[in-house]
């Protein structure tokens, strides 16, 4: 099954994805901060990570720079940020991702964009 | 020759004239110690003036940065910080608050399933009940073909079945019309809460972006802010290097009264030899030795008053420039204080968007009632299909009874093969509603153990939602109170720091009143310029000198700006070098 992994410092926003994952009958694996994802992305293959930017102990950026650093494969990423590309913060539409998603997204649009990006389970 | 004795006789009067003036100079001496005292104590006023002014900059300089930083959102002192977090945990919420819809459609969905899946069993069963009434019709056909005993016994079976079938059906629509009222039930459920969550999520998305326009307007506010903070600390810190006028004013007066001793040490000196240089024979050595002191203090005056004159005019200058740029930009500073005390001094950000979310305490209480139905739901489910199942399982014991008497029946008849047959379809549909019945258990239970983690994990959610709510107002008044009591207190900073500018302003001001250095250079100066003068002129007339040979006015004008306590010691001795060596002493007796 694929793995799913989910990174955000909001522990309720890690309920609701890693519920939606597991749904889609994925294996939702979660983190809770920039450097919990970097050990778990170095030790497990991962096959799609929603990652949050803004975090303490290491930001989403710096789990971007790093991903795909060993022997591991650098799966894709879905951003998923309360920042707003309306007011040009920080140029989200620049980052090397699948793709960027600002809150609040509903259930439907999120599962369609993990399918996009792994296709079904 | 009547030159020689005319010059002779003016020659005598001089050195008496020479001597006079000596002593005159020697009682100047005093005064130049006093003057070099006097004037330390003023200069200390004027330092202490440089002093308060720098240390107002520098403290201004401090305060503009802390400001700057406090609203500089790179910055991790940025007050500002914690009020943005706050907005961006509110949008959280209300992110993670779909998976609380999420999990309310999983559940409709998966009673929708269920209810669907025991329709689809219960036509099973229908499909059975016709296979079963046509059996009957079977056995009331093929029993007719028997003799009277085998015929009742048939038509107690085929009774028997009749009434197993009305109860069976009964069973079947008694049971389907609970679980269709229990569907009806949940949709209305469905509805409301839908109604509920469509509602309030308008109104929540709305006020997300309420939330997000006001972290922009703030930004937008404080970034002109910012930049002023660092232009305000650039031009301070220009203002500070501006001040290096009034230091070196300070360090000049020092040299200056340095020099007006040494000056004093002369005059005392000119007193000393000027008398045995004129009693008696007038000696050309000593003579030189006074031209060579009174020219080169003479000069050392002359460079000491401009110097202080200039310098001390230049400070003055500079210390009202720096002081009214000061005041100027510590005026700026106020402006900016009063700017984001009108903004935000007393505004509640924090507060706010905490109160932005608060459509979310209706999603999850209304959440928590829509669980409570739904829980009640498979409930009443559970029980319609126990019930169900409990009626079919009894009636299918029924239906193997009848099923093995009407075998027995049948094995004793003659012709009895088709009744026998008859008898084992029975057996068959029998045990075909008994799979059919686990069936439906087996259904019933895997919907239950999903609707159970499903709800589990939606209520573990809600409770998690509904803490952070809590936190989130919690923590939003303490932020507000914090951003409310740094904007006061940078702003009393800033207002003392005003006071202390305005105290610098009224004290330079008094600084020309004060000081009297200016006007005393003038007049105490002039009279001892003028007596280094007379000496130095009768000196050069008694070496035999109408005027001063071009390379010692040359020497003497060279080093005027570069007076050293080794290089005047060295001019004086050059000085005295040239004119004792020119001719045309007359020794006079």
């Amino acid at each position: 099954m694929k793995k799913v992994l989910v990174v955000d410092d909001f522990a309720s926003v890690r309920i609701y994805h890693s519920n939606l994952i597991r749904h889609m009958g994925y294996v939702a694996i979660e983190a809770a901060d920039g450097d919990a994802a970097s050990k778990i992305l170095s030790s497990t293959d991962i096959d799609l990570v929603l990652l949050d930017l803004y975090m303490p102990n290491k930001d989403g950026r710096s789990v971007i720079e790093t991903l795909g650093q060993g022997s591991r494969r650098k799966p894709p990423v879905i951003v998923i940020t309360s920042e707003s590309e309306r007011f040009g913060s920080n140029q989200l539409s620049t980052l090397p991702v699948q793709s960027v998603i600002s809150k609040p997204v509903r259930p439907a649009a999120l599962k369609e964009a993990i399918m996009l990006a792994i296709g079904n389970n | 020759m009547k030159n020689v004795f005319k010059s002779i006789g003016f020659a005598r009067g001089l050195p008496s004239k020479l001597v006079e003036l000596s002593q005159q100079a020697s009682r100047y001496s005093d005064q130049l110690y006093q003057f070099g005292q006097v004037t330390d104590k003023e200069f200390v006023i004027l330092a202490e003036s440089v002093s308060s002014i720098q240390t107002c900059i520098q403290n201004t300089i401090g305060q503009t940065q802390k400001l700057g930083e406090s609203l500089d959102g790179c910055s991790e002192e940025n007050a500002f910080r914690s009020a943005f977090e706050i907005g961006k945990r509110a949008i959280e919420l209300v992110h993670s608050s779909s998976g609380v819809e999420f999990a309310l459609s999983n559940q409709f969905e998966l009673i929708d399933s269920l209810v669907s899946e025991c329709e689809t069993i219960k036509s099973e069963f229908d499909h059975n009940q016709v296979i079963f009434r046509s059996l009957a019709t079977g056995f009331a056909i093929e029993s007719a073909r028997c003799d009277e005993e085998a015929q009742a016994v048939f038509r107690t079976v085929v009774s028997d079945f009749h009434r197993i079938d009305e109860s069976i059906a009964k069973t079947l629509d008694s049971g389907f019309s609970e679980l269709q009222a229990v569907l009806k039930e949940m949709d209305d459920i469905r509805r409301a809460w839908d109604a509920e969550f469509n509602g309030s999520e308008n109104t929540v998305e709305r006020q997300l972006e309420s939330i997000r326009e006001e972290i922009h307007r703030i930004e937008t506010i404080l970034t002109p802010c910012v930049a002023d903070c660092s232009d305000i600390k650039n031009t301070l810190e220009e203002i500070e290097l501006a001040i290096s006028p009034i230091i070196i004013c300070l360090q000049n007066q020092d040299i200056v009264r340095q020099k007006l001793e040494h000056i004093a040490n002369a005059l005392n000196e000119i007193e000393r030899i000027a008398s045995p240089a004129c009693k008696g024979k007038p000696r050309k050595q000593r003579l030189s030795e006074l031209f060579a002191h009174s020219s080169v203090q003479g000069r050392q005056l002359d460079y000491a008053v401009d110097l202080l004159a200039e310098t001390g005019e230049q400070a003055f200058s500079s210390i009202a420039d720096a002081q009214a740029k000061s005041d100027a930009v510590a005026q700026r500073l106020g402006a900016l204080q009063d700017t984001l005390f009108h903004q935000f001094g007393t505004s509640s950000i924090a507060f706010a968007f905490g109160q932005q979310i608060e459509e979310l305490s209706r999603i999850t209480e209304f959440s928590g009632r829509v669980h409570q139905q739904l829980a009640q739901i498979d409930q009443r489910i559970v029980k319609v299909v126990q019930v169900y199942n409990r009626e079919i399982s009894s009636r299918q014991q029924d239906i193997r009874l009848i099923a093995l008497n009407a075998q027995v029946a049948a094995s004793r008849l003659e012709e009895g093969g088709a009744l026998e047959r008859l008898a084992q379809e029975t057996s068959v549909v029998s045990e075909a509603n008994q799979r059919t019945s686990k069936k439906l258990s087996s259904a019933l239970e895997n919907a239950l153990e999903q609707l159970r983690s499903t709800r589990e994990s939606s209520v573990a959610h809600v409770e998690v939602l509904n803490k952070d709510r809590q936190e989130l107002f919690e923590s939003s008044q303490d932020i507000d109170a914090r951003l409310q009591h740094h904007i006061s207190g940078t702003i009393s900073e800033t207002r003392a720091l005003l006071d202390a500018s305005n105290r610098n302003a009224s004290t330079i001001q008094d600084l020309p009143q004060r000081l009297s250095f200016p006007q005393r250079l003038q007049t105490e100066f002039t009279p001892i310029r003028e007596t280094l003068r007379e000496i130095n002129a009768i000196s050069l007339k008694l070496v035999g000198k109408r005027e001063l040979p071009q390379e010692v006015q040359a020497s003497l004008n060279e080093h005027r700006e570069r007076y050293t306590m080794q290089t005047e010691r060295a001019l004086h001795d050059q000085t005295f070098a040239q004119i004792s060596n020119a001719s045309g002493f007359t020794s006079f007796n």
